[in-house]
């Protein structure tokens, strides 16, 4: 065993020699970039990732690449412990917000304003450019919006059953029996995971009770969870179940069991994210995909803003803050190539609308992707929760007490006087200097 | 002749090998975590040093508790469900009560043979309101809206995870109990019959008292393995929906990796321990007391 | 003695419950294992649309589809490198230990197990996040040595306990006849323990593979290359939450339990003398 570990480290040693001599080499030797991005390649919703890879390879030979793909909670807990070890990787998977604290906080980021000419930035949507750190600095090149809160609407089904587009929430539960006697489920929604519940549904009904000014003020203190907006909120998703629009085993269910049964026609509605779009159009039959429709949260008794959704920038992938020199350079050819005209022509391909402003004209978006893109520049967007809140606030008191909610143990206002008792002593936001 | 250095030279290069690669790899990062366990870090940044905080806030933590008495049940299954079903089982298998015991045989051991996590897939597709069990029953009984309710009870959401344990460890008790009787000369028991023993007291006088201690070794396997139990809880439920079926493993994995509290999650860990210790202690005492009296 | 003694003599009814039992255990084991089998050999759609059925035209083409996306066919090679050389390693160093601890009348023998014995209580996510750390710090993540390592340290303390048990039913006289014939410690291990300890060698050897075959934790922390992940990393990662195609996820599952099945109905009767070994010992 004792040789063996020196004939390794004999061996580490050797290739990292080799590797600095490659380096000062001519700029024409191959660099490599290590990967760890956050994907599920046999999810449908990643078709267009090996094409975009393929298409800079092409033009960039010179730059290797190498990948590790995790999926979904596990990527962060991965994440994490390489932070810890201070080994990470040269590019990597990033959200703009709390949800990626553990490694924004440490520094190991790398601000990209200084590659950010404003001739660069007027290409895409502004509101990417909002500020993503303490200091205004700028992360990631997020290539979607993450609309968080969508209906979907079979509209074969619905025509069937002779029913229209709900305006506000109680018409639509009025639509349930009807539904329901033809032995579908009303509102397709998965709950498992526990995030959903806070994310997609409570996110949007918050704005929709306080709107953003009330919800700045509850991170800041001058508001509490306890006060109308946050409790009514809950009380929606508690009248929600108790009016079956949901299937039954809601929380049972996984996410993609629940858009599964929609694109089956085993529901009328679906409640989901934007980015859902591509994996409906990879899954759904076209005639089918062709009959759907994407409307907003239909309206609630007593909201103060009205027809919003919730959103954040999506994730992208991020630079490791101690890249320079030619290494630094590759990397930001290789995000200004998929975050840019060619990356987001073929994210539109494949059904997904970026936030590169492109000449919509010359592709053939089809009838849900027209739908949505319509929508979303027609709303106005609150905050979604666990991207402005701590993680075990979120992940150990809203979204288990949310189920707890949904399932009937506990009442609304009491799960919102624990996040606020938490919150209260534990929340980084109030306790900002 | 061999002088007294060189037979401690020998011994040493027979057992630091192994010690040294248990000590560096268990113990020493077990001080580690023993030493967070009094701190508050995020992973990064400062530690603070808070004593004994965590220790006390597990003491009124609704979470832990849950967690704590799901973990009991687990050690209760085990040790009055799987062991006492994997040893009815050999006895019946070996007193060939059933023609084809190999086969049986074959078949209830396959369980233990895969991997935790692949288990809690396989019945996740069993449970799940889409999976088959649903699907059959709603077959029978007509019912479009059947799902496994079960799962949303505070106090039952455990009962599947208990089924699926049960159904996983038993064939493990039953092979060990088997093995063991097996090595039982037949010469006794034939002896017993030809004096009119009948098969009660076959088993009471002959059989039971050979198997006690394998029984009591079972025991101190399912208790430590019933604190520590994690793969199978994660990947079915997670410990949801609402922390019902969170056991204290899989809240300490949750605290640590997710919550980013090392400190609390160190303490849970360190408590974790001093359970396993000392439910194996009182089994010990148990097994003395019944062994004197 | 007639034939018939080799049934047991208890009355019917105990024989029709027994049966009934065995096959309801039979049943419950099986049928899971059974419908993930067929189910896998059915395309998607008919999974979804007739879950029960039997397929109506089976073929492999999920286990095709699902050994190429999920690249199980490096985690299958990972996996057997892993186990192997890590219960190569474990049964030396814990026959070695065993013998050790033993044979040899040194006081630090009492400190030595109990310390082994402590070992037993310890769970493994305690010490994992230090343990990362260490690795790194040495340079042994993302080798296939960062994972053998901890495997070994894990299972050290269960298999030192069972060989110990066994080593010390060997008779010390035979022991100090080879000394008194001059023979040094290393050759009286291998010529004259090892060949004893043949069971206890398989005792430990089948408990460790099953171990670390099935082991997941480890992997999926000590390594993030894809070159390197083991069997039951790769399919849960593939069969995981994202992954809306049943019939791929079933493959994957049925590819990573098959190893194990064939393992134990090549191995089975190793296996049932190991356990009655290992077992009585304490």
């Amino acid at each position: 065993m004792r040789s063996k570990m020196k004939v390794f480290i004999i061996a580490l040693f050797a290739l990292v020699t080799l590797g600095l001599g490659a380096q000062n080499a001519s700029s024409n030797a191959p660099i490599t970039l290590t990967v760890y991005m956050q994907n599920d390649l046999a999810n449908p919703q990643s078709a267009y990732w090996p094409v975009t890879v393929e298409a800079f390879q092409k033009k960039y030979p010179n730059i290797k690449l190498e990948f590790e793909y995790v999926s979904g909670e596990e990527f962060h807990q991965k994440f994490q412990a390489m932070a810890a070890s201070g080994d990470i990787p040269d590019l990597f998977t990033c959200y703009a917000g709390a949800r990626s604290g553990y490694i924004l906080d440490r520094g190991m980021v790398k601000d990209l304003r200084p590659y950010l000419t404003d001739s660069f930035k007027s290409q895409y949507n502004s509101a990417i450019w909002q500020p993503q750190g303490p200091k205004g600095e700028i992360y990631i090149i997020s290539p979607n919006m993450a609309v968080c809160t969508v209906i979907y609407v079979n509209t074969k089904l619905q025509k069937q059953l002779g029913l229209s587009n709900p305006k506000t929430l109680d018409e639509m539960i009025a639509q349930v029996p009807k539904i329901r006697a033809a032995g579908l489920d009303p509102l397709a929604f998965g709950n498992k995971a526990q995030w959903q519940a806070q994310s997609l549904l409570l996110s949007v009904l918050v704005d929709r009770m306080g709107g953003t000014e009330w919800f700045d003020r509850a991170m800041k203190g001058t508001a509490k969870f306890t006060d109308k907006p946050f409790v009514d909120a809950i009380a929606v998703i508690k009248k929600m179940v108790d009016a079956k629009l949901f299937p039954a085993g809601v929380n049972q269910l996984e996410g993609p069991q629940a858009w599964g049964e929609f694109v089956q026609g085993k529901a009328v509605y679906l409640l989901d994210a934007g980015w859902r779009v591509s994996a409906l159009k990879a899954a759904a039959s076209p005639s089918d995909y062709a009959a759907y429709a994407a409307i907003a949260f239909p309206a609630v008794e007593g909201e103060v803003v009205h027809g919003s959704s919730a959103a954040t920038l999506g994730e992208a992938l991020a630079m490791n803050a101690k890249l320079s020199g030619a290494k630094a350079d590759a990397a930001w050819k290789f995000l200004s190539f998929i975050y840019g005209k060619e990356g987001s022509e073929i994210l539109m391909q494949y059904g997904t609308v970026p936030t590169y402003k492109l000449d919509y004209s010359k592709f053939d978006i089809d009838s849900l992707n027209k739908q949505y893109i319509n929508l979303i520049n027609n709303q106005t967007m609150g905050y979604v929760i666990d991207a402005k809140m701590d993680s075990e606030g979120v992940n150990n008191i809203l979204n288990p007490g949310l189920q707890a909610v949904m399932m009937g143990t506990k009442t609304p206002a009491k799960l919102a006087a624990e996040y606020e008792a938490w919150v209260a002593a534990n929340d980084s936001n109030r306790h900002k200097k | 002749m061999v002088n007294a250095r060189s037979k401690r030279r020998s011994y040493l290069s027979f057992v630091l090998p192994a010690f040294i690669i248990y000590a560096t790899i268990m113990v020493f990062p077990l001080v580690f975590t023993l030493g967070l366990s009094f701190t508050k870090w995020k992973g990064f940044g400062p530690i603070e040093f808070v004593g004994l905080q965590n220790y006390v806030r597990l003491l009124s933590d609704p979470v832990f508790h849950i967690g704590l008495r799901n973990n009991i049940l687990i050690v209760l299954i085990s040790v009055f469900g799987q062991i006492p079903l994997g040893f009815l089982l050999a006895y019946m298998l070996h007193r060939r009560m059933v023609k084809g015991a190999k086969l049986f045989e074959i078949m209830i051991f396959l369980p233990i043979t895969i991997s935790s996590v692949i288990v809690a897939q396989l019945w996740n597709r069993v449970f799940a309101p889409v999976g088959i069990l649903p699907t059959i029953i709603r077959q029978i009984t007509g019912n479009q809206d059947y799902i496994m309710k079960i799962f949303e009870s505070k106090d039952f959401a455990f009962v599947p995870i208990m089924f699926v344990l049960l159904w996983q460890h038993t064939s493990l008790y039953m092979v060990i109990f088997l093995a063991n009787l097996q090595r039982i000369p037949e010469s006794i028991i034939e002896a017993a019959k030809i004096e009119g023993a009948n098969e009660g007291t076959i088993f009471l006088k002959i059989i039971a008292p050979i198997l006690a201690p394998v029984a009591f070794i079972n025991s101190i396997l399912a208790i430590s393995g019933s604190f520590k139990s994690f793969d199978l809880i994660y990947s079915m439920t997670g410990g949801g929906p609402a922390h019902f079926t969170e056991v204290m493993a899989v809240y300490m994995y949750n605290t640590t990796f997710v919550f980013q509290n090392y400190g609390y999650g160190s303490a849970i860990s360190i408590v974790i321990i001093l359970f396993i210790v000392l439910a194996i202690w009182l089994t010990k005492v148990m097994t003395n007391r019944l062994n004197m009296g | 003695m007639k034939n018939q003694s080799r049934l047991t003599m208890a009355p019917n009814s105990w024989r029709a419950s027994a049966y009934i039992i065995m096959i309801f255990f039979t049943v419950i084991t099986i049928f899971p294992l059974i419908w993930l089998g067929y189910s896998s050999l059915k395309p998607n759609a008919e999974i979804v649309q007739h879950p029960l059925a039997l397929p109506q035209a089976p073929s492999l083409d999920n286990y095709i589809r699902a050994w190429n996306l999920g690249g199980l066919g490096t985690a299958l090679k990972n996996s057997l490198i892993y186990t192997c050389v890590a219960t190569i390693s474990t049964v030396l160093l814990s026959l070695a230990a065993a013998f050790g601890l033993a044979k040899f009348p040194f006081k630090s023998v009492k400190f030595f197990t109990w310390a082994f014995t402590v070992g037993l209580m310890l769970t493994v996510h305690a010490v994992i996040i230090p343990l990362f750390l260490a690795e790194v710090r040495i340079g042994l993540v993302n080798t296939r040595v960062g994972v053998i390592l901890p495997y070994i340290a894990f299972n050290l303390p269960m298999s030192i306990l069972i060989a110990l048990g066994y080593v010390k039913g060997i008779p010390d006289a035979l022991i100090e006849s080879a000394e008194i014939d001059g023979a040094k410690y290393r050759q009286i291990f291998w010529s004259l323990i090892m060949p004893l300890s043949i069971p206890v060698v398989s005792t430990i050897a089948i408990l460790s593979f099953l171990q670390y075959w099935n082991e997941f934790l480890f992997v999926f922390i000590f390594t993030t290359k894809k070159a390197l992940k083991s069997l039951p990393v790769a399919i849960t990662q593939f069969a995981g939450r994202q992954n809306i195609e049943y019939g791929l996820q079933y493959a994957s599952l049925v590819i990573g339990i098959l190893p194990m099945i064939l393992f134990y109905i090549f191995f089975h009767s190793q296996l049932m003398k190991a356990f009655g070994e290992g077992a009585l010992k304490e």
